[in-house]
């Protein structure tokens, strides 16, 4: 007697079978992630951002162990990431480096290379003004002489009014020159933080998309969405066939 | 056929790179109207009804409390910014009577939209003045692919309007 023939629904329900179980931890992992992406607004996923050092470093972003900044008073005045920071607050943006902050007779001031801010004691920006480069050249240090704006630039020292508009050469008595130090850890980690726009909701995105570990996760995912379409037809053919064959 | 690549390459290249930068300094700007007699900086702030009408032209609070300005007689000249898409555009503006004698893009840092500095697109502005509810007497041609950057200085040059019609409330004149 020849061996019976191995049914088509057979066939089917063998690789149903073996799909099914490669397919489960994927089709469990998509689930979870689909789920908590339903809700990242009421968990704050959205609005929490990623500090450990490790997920940031998936997505290229890598920050030093400190931040230098120039201290005023009580606050710090730092950059990161070409955002200018009072404290924890991002004042402004600028591509050019901070060369120093200062107190001036009233206000507080910062100086990238090419432009001064004047800003009040909460970090309000009062004005920015374009530094005199086009005749004294770029700020190199940034200092004040008795509470007036002291510059220095390739062409020398400058001293400017108390409304910043006109500068005289001044020479090199009694500057307090504004030096970088390093800001605290409290402070720079804050920055870090809110320096990048990182939230757990992208994290989560990346996850359930398998982005996040680059062009093979996506594979990975879209190949568990090929095989999960491929379980959800093979599962109603067999469904239906085993339904004719009770019903005939 | 690879001519011609290198050709679209460098035509690209020399587009990109008219595209940014500091077309006049300010400090030059101002040299060039005042033949280098500038006069002494003033100042405007943007509080009260100021800063409600320059927040209502911009649509958003300006970014500082201050702007400077340099008068001449009946004439005013101011240097504003506003940013286009990303990053700000500063803008020379001389206002006289009134109305726009000239606008000069002065620094252009985005990396499209700079067809804005063109004489044809800037003489638009010229003999403008401000009608009811701060609108310009004359609409503002669009420069297709350069939309933000034309909304941009079309409300600094409402902003500069205004303002120059405060500070001459405030001369007397």
């Amino acid at each position: 007697m020849a061996p019976k023939k191995p049914s088509l629904i057979r066939n089917l329900l063998s690789l149903h079978r073996y799909v099914g179980l490669s397919v489960a931890i994927v089709a469990i992992y998509l689930s979870i992630t689909g789920i908590l992406l339903n809700h990242t607004n009421s968990i704050d996923f959205d609005k929490n951002y990623i500090n450990s050092p490790t997920i940031l470093g998936w997505y290229g972003i890598s920050h030093p162990d400190s931040l230098a900044g120039h201290k005023l008073d009580e606050h710090w005045i730092s950059k990161w990431n070409d955002d200018i920071y009072f404290n924890q607050k991002i004042i402004g943006q600028s591509t050019d480096p901070l060369r120093g902050a200062t107190t001036t007779q009233h206000f507080y001031a910062l100086a990238t290379s090419e432009t001064i801010w004047l800003i009040t004691i909460d970090g309000d920006i009062i004005e920015k003004l374009n530094a005199p480069g086009e005749k004294l050249g770029d700020i190199i240090r940034f200092g004040q002489q008795d509470k007036f704006i002291v510059i220095k630039t390739e062409q020398g020292l400058f001293k400017a009014d108390a409304d910043l508009v006109s500068w005289q050469p001044v020479e090199d008595n009694d500057i307090s020159w504004s030096n970088e130090n390093t800001i605290p850890d409290t402070l720079s980690s804050t920055i870090f933080t809110q320096g990048h726009s990182i939230s757990w909701e992208r994290v989560l995105l990346d996850l359930h998309s398998g982005r996040i570990v680059s062009w093979g996760g996506t594979l990975l995912i879209d190949l568990a969405g090929v095989l999960l379409i491929f379980l959800a037809v093979t599962g109603t053919i067999i469904w239906f066939k085993r339904r004719r064959r009770k019903e005939t | 056929m690879a001519r011609f690549f290198l050709l679209i390459f460098f035509l690209v290249i020399s587009i990109t790179s008219q595209a940014r930068g500091v077309y006049q300094h300010p400090d030059a700007f101002l040299a060039d109207i005042f033949k280098d007699n500038v006069p002494r900086a003033q100042f405007i702030w943007f509080t009260g009804e100021v800063g409600k009408t320059v927040k209502s032209i911009l649509s958003h609070k300006p970014s500082s409390l201050r702007t400077r300005y340099w008068l001449q007689e009946k004439r005013s000249i101011w240097i504003l910014e506003e940013i286009g898409k990303e990053k700000p555009i500063t803008v020379g503006f001389i206002i006289s009577q009134g109305q726009i004698e000239r606008v000069k893009v002065l620094i252009f840092r985005e990396s499209r939209g700079w067809e804005i500095k063109r004489k044809g697109f800037t003489d638009q502005f010229k003999n403008i003045f401000l009608e009811k509810e701060n609108s310009l007497s004359r609409p503002i041609d669009s420069i297709s692919g350069a939309t933000l950057s034309v909304n941009a200085v079309t409300k600094l040059s409402r902003v500069a309007l205004y303002l120059h019609s405060q500070v001459m409330k405030k001369d007397g004149s």
